[in-house]
Parts: structure tokens; C-alpha cells; sequence
């Protein structure tokens, strides 16, 4: 009787266990094809899941038991800052180390970085904001400096480019330069040029005055050599 | 008694003011031809209507007395004083023109702080200003770093009375005997500077990659600035523009050379290179950069971003030149200046602006001369307080030959002194109570009297008028150093008082009077 009672316990625990083998091998490839799906939004939480173990001793406790936050935590450099080159130059602290994206107008000259290998340049981009002037240097490849159609300058809007890249408010690699070292870039709009036109009529005030002025200069000579 | 001016005197002083006009109206030239040469017609335009105004108003000017006589010395303060507001009044015309100046105060003070030599700029839109009005820019940086009078004399336009003029345009020294010869070597030994230093720099923009047609311009303005120790530059990244170590390193030499005294570099044409050498104020600034550098070194070791050797050497030594020679260039940025230096670094950069570097150059300042005279006062007074009563304390100094420093030298030079001292206090009070902070208040204060330029965020397109109305006065004033503007001040005000203007009516009634009689 106890043999038979231990063989029906043996088979229950079998049949017990297949059915779990089953279940988990049904549910395992569901799992790893949510998790698959939840991919992109979690990997800006990626951080915050891994560091979720917070040291209780450091950790601030904001509304109630569920915010909680880590002081200790480091700020996050994969963000792209979207930003604006006059916030460059204002807040250079808050976006120093930072990957930033700016746009602005290139102006002046390429400028290459060693004149014996030309493999990097100089861009300078102005803000496009009138309101808010500010330049910056952008460190980048004579490949990608290329895209430049037109340089700003009197007469000439040159190209608008958007940057991706490093911002240092003083660069280590080049002394103390406040600059971006750009990994991407791209031309967002073409430059333009827009010359004076020769009008005869501007120049006719200044003819006029020139004309009196020498006459004036004429008068004056006469008269002080008749007075001698 | 002040002494008052004449209506006599008044009619001399616009005559030669209208001949300081017409040949101001000269500088015109090389920007109008620029414009036409790169189509920059609206810019051309400007510059013609400009010339025909000047020439206008300098022969309108010249009738007030068609025989002039010559210039006496109360004249000649006044016609050196007078001379840089007015070129500046007309100067500014195009500037204002040009749309790149939010009014015609900021033109003005754009006019004056380029033939003050500043350097301090509120132009807006840098990077888009024609070619042509770059270079009146710095046509004014070169006609005021030479002196309208100097450049008047060298042209042989005051006649008799160019000594007295030359005198009163703070420069008392003659490196020749004749003061149209001293003019005139001033004048050459500029041209020679300026030509090297544009091929120099020229040659090195080109490496850079820049196109020819700019790197020629570029190199020819920014060597001007450099050895006018003026400050203005064609970008608005100022000389970091070009990330070259080269071309800061040869802007240094320049900016060095500018800041000598002429009667030094005539010294060295000549061979005399021992009276360079020995001269007082050689030395002087000698020991004064190596303290600096020092200090100045040792505060920015302290500081967060410019303490690796790489970064220290290269920004602050040029900040250390610039700012001694009181060219007022830079290769930070603003913000770097007023945030990320130690505010040790910032007042020795403010310290080295006002005391400026050597008397009879182009450069700003106190001047290291006087302040060396000064220490040989105190060092003789002391010798004097401790030598026993029969004996004779005599101070002495080198400069192209053994002079004493006399009573009058010492004088002289505490007055000078004080005036700066003075006037860069009352600059910070008015920048304090425009609500600025206290270091940046007096940061800009020193930088606009001694002529040195460098701002601390202060001086931009629009700023509050009233102050730059007062930075526009300290700016003029330090040029001048201080002595012949305060006396061409008092004799405008005991001139213009209605006791004057009686009397003066009371003798022109005699003089017909006595006319009738005849």
C-alpha cells in the first residue's frame, strides 16, 4: 500500500513538474519578445534600471514614499542639448563636456587647424538671432567643412549649419579655446549672396557736397592771397 | 585768474580746427577707394557724401580768419583738445550710415574710441561689416595713434605754432631738434612697423587658408591696431579668430614695439643701443612684467580652466601684453574674462591696463615714466629725511642721457596721477550706480581712461547713454592725459560766462567807435 502511495507521488511531482517545464518554455520567448518591444522607450530609464539600487543612507525622499531620487547620481552625458549659440556663450558652465546641437550662420574663413596637414578646420557660426549675438568656433574635418556653400560676410549670408559635436567652455586639446568639436554636421539652408547695385542716384548728395566743399577750398585760397 | 579766450582767439582756434577737418577728410580715401574696389556701393556713397561734409564744413571753418598768425600756446590747447571731438562728430557719419550702430551715440563713441586708440567697440554684426568701413576703423586707429596734430605738423599745416601744438597732444619729447622732422620720423617709423608686421602676419593668414584678398586686409588692420596699441579687430571673435599661436605670437612683438618710446627706437636707428638699454623706463617695465607674469601666473593656477601650463602660457601671457601695452586685444572671451579668470587674474589685467607702458609711444595709461619718477621722488625724499643737513640729495635717471628728477618733474607727475586715479574711480562710481558690479564697474572705468580697451561686458551696442557718455569724456580725456582738456574745459567755461560775453561786447562797440572816428 505505501509502495503504490510513493509511485502516485512520484508520477503527481513528475506530471507537476512537466507542466511548469511547459509553461516557462511558453512564457520565456514572450517575455524576451516584450522586452524586445520595450526597448526603445526604456533605454532613456536604462540608467535610472540600473541604478535603481539607491544607497538608502544618500537617498531624499521627495512627496511621499515613491520619489525618491540619488544626490550622488552623476549627471548624464549621453543627452544631446538642443541649444542655441548665444546660451553657449551665457552658460558655458551648464553645457561644458556636453554633447550640444546648435545652429548658425558660417562666417569669415576656413580656417585650418595645421597648415601642414590640413586635416582640420575652423568654422566660426554666429548666432542667427540678431537679438542675441554670440560666435562660436567649431572644430571639425575639411570633409565636413566642405558642405559649406557660402561664408558670411558683407554681402554674403552664408550657409546656415546645424552642429552636433563636444562643447568645451575651454578646450583642453587647443589651450583654452571655448569651442565644439563636431561629430555631425549638416547644412540646413544654403547661403545666398546679395550685392550692392550701383545707383547713380546715392552717389549725387556726395558729389554735391564734395563740389561745395571744393569751391568753398577755392574761395578761401582766393581770397587769402588777395589779402596778402 | 583763468585766462579767457578772445573772440580773436576763438576765430584762430577754428580756422585750424577746419585745417584739421580738411585733412582728416584725407583718411576718407582708402575706404572709398576699398568700396569701389569691392563694389561695396552703398558704402561708397557714404564715404563720398562724408569727404564732400568735412570738406564743407573745415572750409567753412577756415573763414572764420582767413590770416591765422600763429598759434599761441592757449590756442593750441585748445585746438588739440577740441580737435579729437570734432574729427569724432564727423567721423562718426559714416559709421552711423552703415546701419551697423544701434544710434548715432554708439557711432560716436565707436569714432572716438577708434582715434583714442580704445579699441572698446559697439558695433553690432562684426563679421558683416564692409570692407570699407573696417578700414576706417582703423584709418582712425592710425590717424589718432600718430595725433591729428602730429599728423597736421608732419604735413606742415600750423606753420610757427606746430611746437606748441605737439606739446599739448601729450607729447612733450623731440626725437630731432624740429618738431615737422620729429612728426615725420614718427610717422616713418610707424609705416615701416605696420608694412613688416602685415607682411608677417599676412604670410601666416595665408598658411591659415584664408583667401589673399582678406588675408591682406586682415594682416594690414590688425597690424595697425597692434602697433597704435589701439585694440579694434575685423572679427568679432577678436584675435582668437585665427587659432594661431603664430600670429599672436608676432601681434605680441608688434603690440611691444608700439609701446616703445619713438625717441628709444631713434636711439636704436642710430646704434645707441646701451641708452635703450640703460633708459629708465626699459628697465622699469622690465621689472614690472616679470612681477606680473609672476602674480599673475600664480593666480591663474588657482583659477579652474586656465591652470594646465599649455592653456597658461598661451592666453595669459598675450592677456599680460595686451593688456600692459594697452592694445586691449584678446584671445578669451568676455566670459572667460570676468568668470572663469580668479578675480586676482582680473585685477592685475585692470592694475596693468592703468598703468600703462612707456611715455612718448602710442600706447595708454599712466605711463611706467612717471611712475618711475615718482619712486625716485619718494627714494630721494627718504635719502633727504636721513642725510645730514649739509649735505645735497640729487635723484637722477637715465633716459637718452642722464637727467634730474627736478620738483617740476615730480609735480608733473603726481598730477598726471591723480587725474587717472581720480577719474577711474568716478568711471566706477558711475558704472556702480548703473547697476553694475562693483570689479567689472571699475574693470571698465580703468579700461576706457587709460585707453586700454579690454571690457568686461560693459561697453555694447546700446548700452545705457549716459554712461557712455561719461566712457565717451574718460576715453578723450585719458588720450589727451588728462592736463590739456581740463584746461581747454576751464577756458571754455571763464569764456563763457555773461561777464565775457560783456566785455567782449563792450570792445567790439570801442573798436567800431574808434573805426568811425578815424
Amino acid at each position: 500500500m505505501a509502495n503504490a502511495s510513493n509511485t502516485w507521488g512520484t508520477l503527481r511531482a513528475a506530471l507537476f513538474s512537466l507542466l511548469c517545464a511547459a509553461s516557462l518554455s511558453l512564457a520565456l520567448p514572450m517575455l524576451a519578445w516584450a522586452d524586445d518591444q520595450a526597448k526603445p522607450s526604456n533605454e532613456s530609464e536604462g540608467t535610472a534600471d540600473s541604478a535603481i539600487e539607491i544607497d538608502d543612507e544618500n537617498a531624499v525622499e521627495i512627496d511621499g514614499e515613491t520619489n525618491r531620487v540619488d544626490p550622488t547620481q552623476r549627471a548624464d552625458n549621453s543627452f544631446i542639448y538642443d541649444t542655441t549659440i548665444d546660451s553657449l556663450f551665457s552658460q558655458p558652465s551648464l553645457y561644458d563636456g556636453k554633447i550640444v546641437q546648435v545652429s548658425g550662420e558660417a562666417i569669415g574663413d576656413i580656417v585650418v587647424e595645421d597648415p601642414l596637414r590640413r586635416k582640420n578646420c575652423w568654422i566660426t557660426l554666429t548666432s542667427i538671432d540678431s537679438a542675441n549675438p554670440a560666435t562660436i568656433s567649431v572644430f571639425m574635418s575639411r570633409e565636413q567643412a566642405a558642405q559649406i556653400d557660402h561664408l558670411g560676410r558683407y554681402g554674403v549670408t552664408g550657409s546656415i549649419m546645424q552642429i552636433r559635436g563636444i562643447y568645451h567652455q575651454a578646450c583642453p586639446e587647443h589651450e583654452g579655446t571655448p569651442d565644439v568639436h563636431a561629430t555631425n554636421t549638416a547644412v540646413i539652408s544654403r547661403g545666398s549672396e546679395h550685392p550692392d547695385m550701383f545707383e547713380i542716384g546715392d552717389f549725387v548728395p556726395g558729389a554735391v557736397a564734395v563740389l561745395v566743399g571744393l569751391i568753398l577750398m577755392g574761395v578761401y585760397y582766393f581770397i587769402r592771397e588777395r589779402s596778402r | 585768474m583763468w585766462q579767457r579766450l578772445s573772440f580773436y582767439d576763438v576765430r584762430v582756434v577754428g580756422h585750424y580746427l577746419g585745417v584739421l577737418l580738411l585733412l582728416s577728410s584725407l583718411g576718407l580715401l582708402p575706404p572709398l577707394c576699398l568700396a569701389i574696389l569691392f563694389g561695396e556701393w552703398n558704402a561708397a556713397s557714404r564715404y563720398l557724401l562724408t569727404a564732400g561734409i568735412m570738406l564743407t564744413a573745415g572750409s567753412v571753418l577756415r573763414f572764420l580768419r582767413i590770416q591765422p598768425g600763429r598759434l599761441s600756446r592757449q590756442q593750441a590747447l585748445a585746438v588739440t583738445g577740441l580737435a579729437w571731438l570734432v574729427v569724432a562728430f564727423f567721423a562718426a557719419i559714416p559709421l552711423h550710415l552703415s546701419g551697423h550702430y544701434t544710434s548715432y551715440l554708439d557711432a560716436l563713441f565707436e569714432a572716438v574710441s577708434g582715434l583714442t586708440t580704445t579699441g572698446a567697440s559697439v558695433v553690432s554684426d562684426l563679421d558683416h561689416l564692409a570692407y570699407s568701413d573696417n578700414m576706417w576703423r582703423f584709418m582712425m586707429h592710425l590717424m589718432g595713434g600718430l595725433g591729428l596734430v602730429v599728423v597736421g605738423i608732419s604735413f606742415g599745416l600750423f606753420g610757427k605754432g606746430g611746437a606748441s601744438l605737439f606739446s599739448s597732444e601729450a607729447r612733450s619729447e623731440h626725437v630731432v631738434p624740429n618738431v615737422v622732422q620729429t612728426a615725420r620720423f614718427i610717422g616713418r617709423i610707424t609705416l615701416v612697423f605696420i608694412a613688416i608686421s602685415t607682411v608677417l602676419v599676412g604670410t601666416l593668414c595665408l598658411q591659415i587658408g584664408m583667401e589673399p584678398a582678406r588675408a591682406f586686409l586682415q594682416s594690414l588692420w590688425v597690424s595697425i591696431s597692434a602697433f597704435m596699441t589701439a585694440g579694434f579687430v575685423p572679427m568679432s571673435q577678436n584675435i582668437m579668430y585665427y587659432h594661431s599661436i603664430a600670429i599672436e605670437f608676432t601681434l605680441v612683438l608688434v603690440m611691444l614695439m608700439g609701446c616703445v618710446n619713438f625717441m628709444l627706437h631713434a636711439e636704436i636707428l642710430k646704434g645707441h643701443t646701451k641708452a635703450f638699454f640703460d633708459d629708465l623706463e626699459i628697465r622699469s617695465t622690465v621689472v614690472w612684467i616679470a612681477v606680473i607674469v609672476i602674480v599673475f601666473m600664480a593666480s591663474l593656477a588657482g583659477s579652474r580652466l586656465f591652470s594646465d601650463l599649455p592653456a597658461m602660457v598661451r592666453r595669459g601671457l598675450f592677456m599680460i601684453f595686451a593688456a600692459f601695452t594697452t592694445t586691449g586685444f584678446q584671445n578669451i572671451t568676455t566670459t572667460q574674462l570676468t568668470d572663469f579668470l580668479s578675480s586676482g587674474a582680473f585685477l592685475v589685467i585692470a592694475i596693468l591696463m592703468a598703468v600703462g607702458a612707456c611715455s612718448g609711444s602710442t600706447a595708454g595709461g599712466i605711463k611706467i615714466q612717471r611712475i618711475g619718477i615718482l619712486v625716485k621722488g619718494v627714494v630721494a625724499t627718504l635719502k633727504e629725511t636721513l642725510a645730514p643737513d649739509s649735505a645735497r640729495v640729487v635723484a637722477s635717471y637715465r633716459h637718452v642721457g642722464r637727467r634730474m628728477v627736478t620738483p617740476e618733474l615730480v609735480r608733473e607727475a603726481t598730477t598726471v596721477l591723480l587725474l587717472y586715479g581720480s577719474t577711474y574711480i568716478v568711471g566706477a562710481l558711475f558704472g556702480i550706480a548703473n547697476g553694475y558690479e562693483a570689479s567689472q564697474a571699475i574693470f571698465e572705468s580703468i579700461a576706457m581712461a587709460s585707453n586700454g580697451g579690454i571690457t568686461s561686458g560693459i561697453v555694447v551696442p546700446g548700452m545705457d547713454w549716459q554712461l557712455e557718455l561719461f566712457y565717451l569724456f574718460e576715453m578723450w580725456a585719458g588720450r589727451l592725459e588728462f592736463v590739456t582738456l581740463i584746461a581747454v574745459i576751464i577756458q571754455i567755461v571763464v569764456s563763457a560766462t555773461p561777464s565775457s560775453f560783456v566785455g567782449w561786447l563792450h570792445v567790439r562797440r570801442s573798436e567800431r567807435e574808434r573805426k568811425a572816428g578815424e
